[in-house]
């Protein structure tokens, strides 16, 4: 199948700004080449609230994915705007399955005020895309990489995040090139 | 699999951790397996050399500090780091001394996790590199394989080299030159508790004398004219090892005196420091020289004789153990075989017949110089009495007054009659064409003997 034809279903999970979703579609197309599609916004799954830590339980939302794909869904992201963590860490920027289908992603601790800094969009953004990129190189076999402005670094800290480009090394990109093109 | 990257078992009963853990180790380029009980665990613990188990403390039945017991049964090396929700000082305590390498509280940090992979990958590798250099030192030490010999007299140096490798007593090794006593000291040493540390030798007849208490003791920096640098002694490059004094016999007075202090004090200080060294080395000496009748005759101090001769070992001449000469023979026609790649495999019977007769004042060392030297000659697959050096054909001396042509004739008829005077052989034996032969055998007037 040539690129371009492939499709990443994004799957915004409650109310998400356009922006933001936008710039998660333009990153993917540019870092892969296939086509992004935004769906209609779903509900968070109630059963993936750990209400002890207040924070969505990625993993959950992973598995939660499987019921939201459609037939030729390449591979579907989900974007929410809580704070998700994983049920062993602390936090999550996002989590994915390695060679997998499914990917979930929070825009939460992507935003300045978060840290008590003013807003910036650009930068949320740019931030957005680069957890976007990472979390669906996963999907596609890829793991973290420690060059540091490989997209694939992996970041536990947004300074980490801004550090790194929305590009793939050339060792990482070798081995997506084996790996876009699906069976 | 990138560097550091670790095989992990993850024993949880909640499928959702095990699951979660798996794609953030996963993306760590890790390899992941789990596990949802002990008993789960306990059946592929052997399926794989895990380099980190993550236990949960809470399980039902089999809990995770039962299920750390078993596997330190298993495996004592294994690194247990051990999970929980409800961590406890005392569970923490508990898990610790049973053997766990470290204890996370869930949730736990990211970076946490990853540091603690790190730690013990670092570590892993280091034991790897630890194993391997020990296997290496196994591998490179000579045993007693090094040391050919089946005469009664061998026997008892073997059994004597047994006996006192794991002792910490000097010894004393006596024998003519090229016996193999470096060989011996060696194989004290790699028998010994000190195998992993240096074996160091140093060859006292070798050394100028201005230059011997510097090489056994070291000096600091501006000691004495050209020293630039401060140079660690003998004494200290064999610290926890083994120190080889070869011709102990060789030595001054004054470094007899030297000797003596530091074989009496296990101290010593360099040259033109004052701080006084601790060296924790066994001594193995050896001589060529009677050591005894210099003590007699007073150039040898009896103290020191005595230090050093607390047990001896005499390795017989070649010559007194005539039986070991084909076998040694055989040992160095395989070392050489395999180091030079040339097929090599039998000596002929006149071969075996002259090494058997030589009287080999060099001793071992000759015998195995004369095989290496064959090896140079050699064409086919069988060392032959041509190919062995003139001095042990009993012809030495002759050569010397030969002319070039003289030895030119003498070789070529050699050779013709090793092979039977077959032409095709022979040219190919001295690498010159048939032609070329046959005009040699004409102008030196060569005869077939029937």
């Amino acid at each position: 199948m040539a690129a371009g034809t492939l499709e990443i279903a994004i799957q915004p999970f409650g109310q998400i700004a356009h922006g933001p979703l936008l710039a998660i579609a333009a990153g993917l197309e540019r870092a892969f080449g296939f086509r992004a599609d935004v769906r209609e916004s779903k509900q968070l799954p109630p059963t993936a609230w750990m209400a002890q830590r207040k924070q969505y339980d990625s993993t959950h939302l992973i598995l939660f994915l499987e019921s939201c794909a459609k037939p030729g869904d390449f591979r579907i992201l989900g974007v929410c705007d809580r704070d998700i963590a994983s049920p062993i860490m602390t936090f999550v920027f996002g989590e994915a399955e390695i060679d997998g289908r499914f990917a979930v992603l929070s825009l939460h601790r992507l935003r300045q005020e978060v840290y008590g800094m003013p807003a910036n969009d650009v930068l949320f953004c740019k931030r957005a895309a680069k957890v976007a990129i990472h979390e669906i190189g996963h999907t596609l076999g890829l793991r973290h990489c420690f060059r540091s402005h490989c997209v694939m670094y992996p970041a536990d800290a947004v300074e980490i995040t801004d550090i790194k480009t929305e590009e793939f090394c050339p060792s990482c990109s070798e081995k997506l090139k084996a790996a876009r093109t699906p069976d | 699999m990138k560097s550091g990257a670790a095989n992990v078992l993850i024993v949880d009963d909640e499928q959702i951790v095990r699951v979660s853990l798996e794609n953030w180790l996963k993306a760590d380029g890790h390899f992941v397996s789990s596990a949802a009980s002990g008993r789960d665990a306990l059946a592929v613990i052997n399926d794989k050399p895990w380099d980190i188990l993550l236990l949960d403390i809470k399980m039902p039945k089999m809990g995770g500090i039962e299920l750390l017991q078993r596997v330190k049964e298993i495996k004592p090396d294994a690194y247990v780091v051990m999970m929980t929700a409800y961590a406890s000082v005392e569970s923490a305590v508990d898990a610790m001394k049973k053997g766990a390498y470290d204890y996370l509280m869930k949730p736990f940090e990211p970076e946490e996790l990853r540091m603690i992979i790190t730690r013990i990958m670092e570590k892993r590798s280091l034991e790897r590199e630890n194993l391997s250099m020990k296997r290496r030192i196994d591998d490179e030490s000579p045993g007693f394989e090094e040391i050919v010999g089946e005469c009664t007299a061998m026997k008892e140096v073997f059994q004597l080299v047994r006996d006192v490798a794991d002792t910490e007593s000097t010894v004393l090794i006596t024998g003519e030159s090229g016996t193999g006593k470096e060989l011996v000291a060696k194989a004290i040493h790699a028998n010994s508790v000190r195998k992993y540390m240096p074996f160091v030798p140093v060859s006292l007849g070798a050394l100028p004398e201005t230059l011997v208490e510097s090489e056994l003791f070291g000096h600091e920096k501006g000691a004495f004219t050209g020293a630039v640098y401060a140079k660690r002694g003998r004494f200290e490059l064999a610290d926890g090892g083994t120190l080889f004094l070869d011709e102990i016999g060789d030595v001054s007075p004054k470094t007899q005196v030297d000797l003596l202090r530091v074989l009496q004090e296990r101290k010593f200080t360099r040259i033109g420091g004052t701080a006084e060294i601790n060296s924790d080395v066994r001594i193995i000496a050896a001589t060529n020289r009677p050591l005894k009748d210099l003590v007699g005759q007073g150039k040898f101090r009896d103290d020191l004789f005595y230090r050093l001769n607390v047990v001896s070992i005499h390795i017989p001449p070649l010559r007194e153990r005539a039986g070991d000469i084909i076998l040694l023979a055989h040992r160095f026609l395989k070392k050489y075989a395999t180091k030079t790649s040339k097929p090599v495999n039998a000596f002929s019977n006149e071969a075996l017949d002259i090494l058997r007769k030589y009287h080999w004042p060099g001793n071992v060392r000759e015998l195995e110089n004369s095989i290496e030297r064959a090896f140079v000659v050699v064409k086919g697959d069988t060392i032959k009495s041509n190919h062995l050096p003139f001095s042990i054909q009993g012809t030495e001396g002759q050569v010397n007054t030969e002319s070039l042509t003289e030895v030119e004739k003498h070789h070529i008829r050699r050779v013709l009659a090793e092979y039977g005077w077959n032409i095709t052989q022979a040219a190919k034996a001295l690498e010159i064409d048939r032609v070329t032969l046959y005009n040699k055998i004409k102008k030196y007037d060569f005869k077939e003997e029937v």
